[in-house]
């Protein structure tokens, strides 16, 4: 029997989980965000599970209060190309910035990563959004929004050009010609843009899936619609059904108004789910994480990621009105997911601060492996998704309980694979 | 009882085809290794299993010769060194990167990144660059000239010190306590700002094992000499003679001296090319093989560049036709007397002088290993170096014949280690990473 449509999981490599408070569990190492054998670990639990890929990010600075960073750690594209020696299968997805970074060393990081892992690499491409990260590279403040994503395209342009500088048997037809690289087979792309000159050609050989597999996670207007254009899986953070629905079938029709099918374009909203054997006992694990999440780290995101002022405000002070999305140049997505969260009339500091959990900006699903794969199924089948990028809520119980209970949940279903199939990781998510 | 000899330091010189020029154009060799992982997992697991102190590879980001005859294509070695930590536990792992083309934020979490990964065993081998073909990969029509790079670099250099030392030891676990990712009050920015970067800082990740990587460098020029000083902790040289060795050793221990930092703070690593056989004879005929198969494109380049004529048609057994005379060249005048010289002794048709020049000014040594062995030893003894960057002549063979025959051969003499004893990359070497505070050298007159 064949199964007509399977989810794709992608699973996020973080430092101890999607739930904030998962850091200061106890028996926590906070070294582990840097120990090899941590993150070996992961990578072989996460292929056994048969996930699609790991998906790595990273910021090239401290986006927030350097306290309560969520980027941090080492170099995701070093990392994965560690990881692509102990594993076979599963895709290795790193998080490069067009902003900070130049194609040519992107293009060849890139390139290598997919030779490591024979043609298992991704690309997120992101395009920075602080000015802490623009600090880090000699500028005062960070491009605005639509520079970036001009400067984005143009980047994936000149990548794109520097893979395919390489015809895919260079070598053999050069050594034919008794030589190590013809210029018909291996060709200078001369590209000058707006943003780049390039003269190429790339210094190595055409990756092997042509192109790595390319994922955005912009939910801004301009981040989608570079999605919409380019990119093979979005990542969303969405707050709830409705809005991924209404995410879903908007990006769909871009893609299609692009030109493309929009079945190429797979839709992952990020989901962290809390599972445990019975509801009761994932309930309390996620209060556990919750009591662990000191206050002001609340009060921070209301503060930076919202911009609201509420200082001298109590718990039963209602809200100061939300600013529009128009004044913020940075994480648009997460600022409109977040109000969209908590932007509801009359609502008091306290119950924002009881919404945002730490989860703030996730949507979380929490109880029995067959409650969290009734919720993922139905926006499987309704027009929400076509997979989730899952965050763990914590390590290793929060990991290892998707592995062990919801991923063979969603198994049985036929709604996930039991085995890998397809050879390159652009080829599975092209299935 | 005898003393114990001085023990040398053996780094394994990592590149595509090996040193000798006829690497890339031998029958054995398949160009498809370049990018196959599993090729140079078997070459880093027997670099280690000989004990070898570190593998060392060179690049550049952008073709520095014609791609038709460049042999230095392939991966970014910091990612390929970096896959290859998981396959290894205690050989170094360095990587080439410059320093004109990137940016030391991102460089300096890449190194730490190695460093994490392997476990203290990371190196950095600051480049600046040398060719057009790389600055016009970067939006650049020209190379920055020589003293803006090394300029460059100095800052750059400063600035990554400052990022790996943004962070106390126990900032992550005082951040637990507080409840935080990391401890705000153990972690720093850094706010620089000079002529070539502005950076703020901190590092995104926390200090590595070896807290810097070890450092190695190059220098050739008076600047490079100095920058070789100032910052480096292993200078892989270019002598080819005894005494030019010696030379270029008592330079840089006089520069380190000057600028205050001991003599044996850094160690020195020419390079060596062996070519190896069981006897005499078989390491003749290896080496009559590798030059059968130098490349004739090799070699006329060369020739055009240093004599001004193209031998480039003529039959391989035509004699060598006149050619300008040492006052009309404009050239380098001390390579251009050596080739006159070899020309006028020996008399040799165009393909013999091909097979002569091509390999010329690299260090290309023939012998049994015990031959071999008595060099190197003599160079270590007589203070021209430490040890050496060996470059096998070609790959797998020679790089096998370097570490199953060469290898043990110094081991039985106690001049190289039988197993590696603990500790990071920079215990073994025993060098002292240079402090970001010691005084700028005085520019070279």
């Amino acid at each position: 029997m064949s199964n007509p449509r399977q989810m794709h999981l992608n699973i996020f490599l973080r430092a101890f989980g999607g739930h904030m408070g998962a850091g200061r569990l106890p028996g926590v190492n906070p070294y582990d965000t840097v120990d090899p054998d941590y993150h070996i670990r992961f990578a072989q639990r996460a292929e056994a599970a048969r996930f699609d890929a790991i998906f790595t990010a990273s910021a090239s600075g401290f986006l927030e209060d350097i306290r309560r960073t969520t980027f941090f750690g080492l170099d995701t594209t070093a990392l994965q190309s560690a990881l692509a020696m102990v594993t076979r299968q599963i895709g290795l997805i790193s998080t490069v910035s067009t902003t900070f970074t130049e194609p040519f060393v992107t293009a060849r990081q890139l390139a290598t990563l997919d030779h490591l892992s024979k043609g298992r690499a991704g690309w997120n491409i992101v395009t920075s959004s602080g000015d802490a990260e623009a600090q880090n590279f000699g500028q005062d403040r960070i491009l605005a929004h639509e520079l970036r994503y001009a400067r984005a395209a143009e980047f994936l342009e000149v990548t794109q050009k520097l893979w395919d500088s390489w015809d895919a048997d260079a070598f053999e037809k050069s050594a034919a010609r008794g030589v190590i690289a013809d210029p018909e087979f291996v060709r200078e792309i001369h590209h000058a843009g707006e943003w780049f000159r390039v003269k190429g050609p790339a210094i190595l050989p055409r990756p092997p899936q042509g192109r790595p597999l390319l994922v955005q996670a912009g939910s801004s207007s301009d981040g989608t619609a570079f999605a919409a254009r380019n990119v093979d899986a979005v990542f969303t953070n969405q707050a709830d059904l409705a809005g991924s629905r209404a995410f879903y079938a908007w990006i769909k029709a871009e893609a299609e108004g692009f030109g493309r099918d929009p079945a190429s374009l797979k839709v992952l909203p990020g989901l962290i789910p809390i599972v445990a054997a019975t509801e009761a006992e994932a309930r309390e694990k996620k209060d556990q994480l919750d009591a662990l999440i000191p206050r002001d780290y609340q009060l921070d995101v209301l503060r930076h990621s919202l911009g609201l002022n509420i200082d001298g405000l109590r718990d039963t002070d209602p809200l100061p009105p939300f600013p529009a999305v128009e004044s913020v140049n940075s994480r648009k997505g997460r600022f409109l997911m977040l109000k969209q969260l908590l932007d509801t009339p009359g609502i008091t500091l306290g119950e924002a601060i009881r919404r945002l959990n730490g989860l703030n900006h996730t949507a979380a699903v929490v109880g029995t492996p067959a409650q969290v794969a009734d919720e993922m199924e139905h926006w499987f089948t309704t027009g929400a998704a076509d997979g989730f990028n899952i965050s763990a809520p914590s390590y290793p119980w929060g990991f290892e309980a998707i592995c062990d209970l919801l991923i063979p949940e969603l198994q049985r279903r036929g709604l996930f694979r039991r085995d890998y199939a397809e050879s390159t990781l652009r080829a599975r998510f092209a299935a | 009882m005898p003393s114990p000899r001085k023990q040398m330091h053996l780094n394994l010189f990592l590149n595509n085809f090996g040193g000798h020029p006829a690497g890339p154009w031998l029958p054995e060799t398949d160009r498809r290794r370049v990018t196959d992982i599993t090729y140079w997992q078997n070459i880093a697991r027997k670099a280690e299993a000989a004990r070898l102190d570190a593998i060392f590879m060179a690049g550049a980001v952008g073709h520095v010769q014609q791609p038709k005859m460049n042999p230095l294509i392939g991966m970014d070695m910091l990612l390929m060194l970096a896959a290859l930590a998981g396959v290894t536990s205690r050989i170094g792992l360095i990587s080439t990167l410059s320093t004109t083309f990137n940016e030391p934020w991102q460089a300096a979490r890449q190194f730490a990144t190695l460093d994490h990964i392997s476990q203290g065993r990371a190196g950095w081998n600051i480049v600046t660059s040398t060719s057009e073909n790389e600055a016009q990969n970067f939006g650049l029509d020209r190379l920055p000239d020589h003293a803006a790079r090394y300029d460059r670099a100095r800052e750059f250099l400063e600035v990554t010190f400052q990022l790996w030392d943004s962070y106390d030891a126990d900032a992550l676990l005082r951040g637990k306590e507080q409840g935080w990712m990391v401890a705000s009050d153990s972690v720093r920015a850094i706010d620089h700002r000079g002529p070539w970067f502005k950076v703020k800082g901190p590092a995104i990740l926390p200090a590595s094992p070896q807290h810097y990587p070890v450092l190695s460098q190059a220098g050739a020029s008076e600047a490079g000499l100095d920058f070789a000083a100032r910052w480096s902790e292993l200078i892989y040289a270019g002598a080819i003679s005894l005494p030019e060795g010696q030379a270029y050793a008592a330079n840089i221990r006089e520069r380190l001296l000057r600028i205050g930092r001991a003599p044996d703070a850094v160690k020195i690593l020419p390079n060596l090319i062996p070519v190896i056989g069981r006897t005499e004879a078989e390491a003749r005929a290896k080496e009559d093989y590798l030059n059968s198969h130098i490349h004739p494109e090799t070699g006329l380049e060369r020739i055009r560049e240093l004599l001004k004529i193209d031998l480039s048609g003529l039959p391989d057994d035509a004699p060598i036709p006149a050619f300008p005379s040492l006052d009309q060249i404009n050239g380098h005048r001390g390579h251009y007397q050596r080739v006159a010289d070899y020309i006028h002794q020996n008399r040799p048709t165009v393909r013999q002088l091909i097979e002569w020049v091509a390999p010329s000014g690299r260090k290309i040594v023939r012998g049994t290993p015990a031959e071999l062995a008595d060099m190197m030893e003599e160079w270590v003894q007589a203070g021209a170096c430490d040890g050496f960057n060996v470059n096998p002549s070609h790959f797998s063979g020679g790089f096998d014949d370097f570490t199953e025959l060469l290898v043990p051969e110094l081991q039985r003499r106690g001049s190289f280690r039988r197993d590696y004893a603990e500790g990071t990359l920079r215990a073994r070497f025993g060098t002292t990473p240079p402090s970001a505070s010691l005084p700028v050298l005085e520019a070279a007159q």
